[in-house]
């Protein structure tokens, strides 16, 4: 039995301790628990538990596009406040927002929900998951518990390296360097991420009507609930811009104007009334660090005149 | 518990250090203990079907000791049947009631009848169709005085329940098992390293093999319609990989844990896809319950010491029994019936018994008869898998009518860089059974005089394997029947 216990012990050894060395080098980029196939909602899941910001007043939820495009730091100079936590994800379609809306928005109880969209949030949907696993975690707040209840040794080791990259840099899409309200700018001037990506258009034909009716899911649920909803339609490179976009978007945002009317939320904030320069892109429709200032300055003055306008 | 899971990696090592070192001194701890562990690990998946075990123990427990003390035929022929009716009682109920229903249904409404029925939401146990069976088999031997009925309590609970084989077997005889629990086990370092080595390689094959190619077959078979011929043929090779890799790592598993424990299962799988003929392939695949079968159904039948009709109504019978004990489905049945065609003629031209020897025994490669022999046999079996994985009789007829109509358009749906390793790790597969093919299992190094650091270095790279290029954790195929 000694010598079974001792070559066991001496055989696992040899794997677990230069294993444990690796782990306790990158302990701050342990990655989140595998609760959906996305690792980039996975880490923000993580973000949310580990940051526990009580009743945030603000919170954006959505695609990569808020996650990219909406600049933190000109959302508090303009809303003059501290207390604001950006929920979206890489991926995420309308029907996620609706998921993680209803789930954790009872909990955060936030007074106003900002959205910037773009028509790619209304694909089909790719990512695998259980709402009700996202709010008992968030509920939870036990990370250990659920890593040991999602644990994926293959899933943990990859992603521990990658995080390495992906939570220091800021020139990729994996980027996950977010700031202190869960934001990631994607740095750089001039900055072409993938040349494929940069050319892409927007497909009109992969939008899922059902999208629709989870935007209006949201909007229903939000009013109920006495929160505000801002949705702000991002734009596409300038150079993209041709009459097809031009006619498939109108359709697009009307449809989406009138789920905000019927459910009494704001009209959608238009971003696409002006032109955007290529310069301000990372691809069709991702703006750099620069490009997220300006439109976030743009769509939050706009909104303030509007609502001075009301006044 | 999955064997393939974090809960089974904390729970062995604990199990394992209290049974050695802190329950060793006495047999009547081991056992309890062994029961205990047994009860936590089913109980780990749902807590309340414990009961279901419990019950049917103790039913067999009891019509065991009644049997002994019963002389009149009658009243042990009575005890047998209350065993029968409980243990298949439970199984039609929680296995086969929908389909029973739905069959019924069908059937009316064919000929033009209604028929109200109400379906049942039943959450089919894990491992009944195992645990039943073993227990069924006590009371079979008992009844027939091939065995002596038990008084020891914890004993018999502890075989009826023992962790590594409760949930997908190998069925374990009482005869063989029970008598294990007799006796205090003592640690056996050879059958322990072992053991682990058995364990490690179905780990490959379940992690490797099965979770990999289960990708690919749940691709295959979900879009058929949208596949070329050859990719559905590939999609059906896969598929007897997935279930080889599934069942039998499976089964390596618990053989190689019930080592640590110092206890000998029996084996399960012999290599079965070197097989020279069907009857062969049956000797060699899932032998628990192709022997069970034989013993307590085929030869109380008459076997094949009977008229040829007769013969040809048992090996029907015993084959349909054998794909219906797999799930309520018609799929089952035919691939059942499948088998049963392909095995008469070898039993009817007395060609049955004819490759019991190890293929290509005492040389490197087969000669090409055995080639041709082995390819036909798989070829026959990748056929009847069609039908064992198709999710109806008509999903299973439709893959078989697009693999005839799209025969020759190129492969679509197929992403090759991602089958290429599936298909290195199947070849490394092939090779490494195809070298120890008369050993008990692949990483059967007993004798073998390998120096460490070799051995070792074969392990770690397994280990690597397992961890890099594992498939997506899924369920053991067998958990579902």
């Amino acid at each position: 039995m000694k010598k079974f216990l001792k070559n066991n012990l001496f055989f696992f050894g040899l794997i677990f301790v230069p294993i444990s060395f690796i782990i306790l080098a990158l302990s701050s980029y342990i990655p989140g628990p595998k609760i959906t196939n996305s690792y980039s909602y996975n880490e923000k899941m993580k973000f949310i538990v580990e940051r526990n910001i009580q009743e945030p007043q603000l919170i954006a939820v959505g695609s990569s596009i808020t996650f990219n495009n909406l600049n933190s730091n000109v959302v508090l100079e303009e809303f003059k406040t501290n207390s604001y936590l950006n929920l979206s994800s890489w991926g995420l379609r309308m029907n996620d927002s609706y998921l993680l809306t209803t789930q954790l928005l009872p909990t955060l109880k936030p007074n106003t929900v900002i959205m910037m969209s773009s028509p790619v949030d209304f694909y089909g949907s790719t990512i695998k998951y259980n709402s009700k696993n996202i709010k008992d975690f968030v509920d939870d707040k036990n990370l250990l518990k659920y890593h040991y209840k999602f644990f994926d040794s293959k899933y943990f080791m990859k992603r521990l390296v990658t995080n390495y990259i992906n939570f220091n840099t800021n020139d990729i899409y994996k980027s996950l360097n977010y700031d202190r309200f869960g934001g990631v700018m994607l740095n750089g001037q001039n900055l072409v991420i993938n040349e494929l990506r940069w050319n892409q258009q927007v497909g009109f034909e992969y939008i899922w009507p059902a999208q629709y009716y989870y935007l209006d899911s949201i909007t229903s649920f939000l009013s109920e609930n006495g929160i505000e909803l801002i949705f702000i339609q991002s734009p596409i490179r300038a150079g993209l811009v041709n009459d097809f976009f031009i006619q498939n978007i109108k359709k697009h945002k009307h449809k989406v104007d009138s789920i905000l009317f019927k459910n009494s939320q704001n009209s959608m904030i238009d971003c696409i009334d002006t032109i955007w320069s290529d310069n301000l892109f990372v691809d069709f429709q991702h703006l750099n660090e620069t490009g997220a200032k300006e439109i976030t300055k743009y769509w939050t003055r706009k909104y303030f005149k509007d609502k001075m306008h009301l006044q | 518990m999955l064997f393939n899971s974090l809960d089974f990696a904390i729970f062995l090592p604990i199990v394992f250090l209290i049974y050695w070192f802190v329950v060793n001194k006495n047999l009547r701890y081991q056992n309890f203990f062994i029961l205990f562990a047994s009860y936590v690990f089913y109980g780990w998946w749902d807590w309340r079907f414990l009961s279901l075990i419990i019950f049917s123990s103790f039913v067999d427990y009891t019509i065991g000791i009644q049997l002994s003390k019963r002389e009149k035929p009658n009243i042990r022929k009575l005890l047998l049947l209350a065993s029968i009716f409980v243990n298949i009682g439970f199984l039609g109920f929680f296995k086969y009631y929908n389909f029973f229903l739905e069959s019924f249904t069908d059937a009316f409404s064919f000929f033009g009848q209604s028929f109200e029925s109400n379906r049942l939401n039943i959450i089919l146990p894990v491992g009944i169709s195992f645990y039943t069976f073993q227990t069924l088999s006590y009371s079979i031997d008992v009844y027939k005085r091939k065995l002596k009925p038990t008084r020891n309590f914890v004993a018999f609970f502890a075989f009826v329940s023992f962790f590594p084989q409760l949930v997908a077997g190998p069925i374990e005889r009482a005869v063989n098992l029970l008598p294990q629990f007799y006796i205090k086990r003592k640690f056996e370092y050879s059958r322990a390293i072992d053991g682990m080595r058995q364990i490690l390689w179905g780990l490959f094959k379940k992690v490797v093999i099965a979770d990999n190619c289960a990708y690919f077959v749940n691709d295959i078979f979900n879009h058929h319609t949208h596949c070329s011929g050859l990719a559905l043929i590939l999609g059906a090779v896969l598929f007897a990989f997935q279930i080889y890799g599934d069942f039998s790592g499976y089964s390596d598993i618990a053989i190689g844990t019930a080592r640590l424990f110092g206890f000998n299962l029996m084996r399960n799988f012999a290599f079965p896809y070197f097989s020279r003929d069907i009857a062969e392939f049956w000797r060699r695949w899932h032998i628990s319950l192709s022997t069970w079968f034989r013993d307590y159904v085929y030869i109380p039948l008459g076997g094949s010491k009977v008229g040829k009709f007769k013969i040809v109504r048992n090996i029907f019978i015993i084959f349909v029994v054998s794909g219906f004990w797999h799930g309520a489905n018609w799929t089952f049945i035919a691939w059942g019936a499948l088998n049963a065609i392909y095995f008469l003629p070898l039993l009817l031209l007395k060609q049955n018994r004819r490759n019991l020897n190890i293929v290509a025994e005492s040389k490197t490669l087969p000669n090409l008869r055995e080639l041709l022999q082995i390819g036909l046999t798989f070829t026959l079996t990748v056929f009847a898998w069609i039908f064992f994985r198709a999710d109806s009789l008509p999903h299973a007829f439709s893959y078989l009518n697009f693999i005839a109509l799209n025969l020759l358009e190129p492969p679509a749906r197929i992403e090759l860089m991602k089958l290429l390793p599936v298909i290195l790790w199947i070849v490394l597969l092939i090779i490494t059974e195809w070298i120890q093919r008369d050993k008990q299992h692949a990483l059967q190094l007993n004798g073998m005089n390998i120096p460490r650091v070799v051995r070792w270095g074969i392990y770690y790279s397994i280990i690597f394997i397992l961890f890099y290029f594992g498939g997506s954790q899924q369920e053991f195929i067998y958990f579902q029947f």
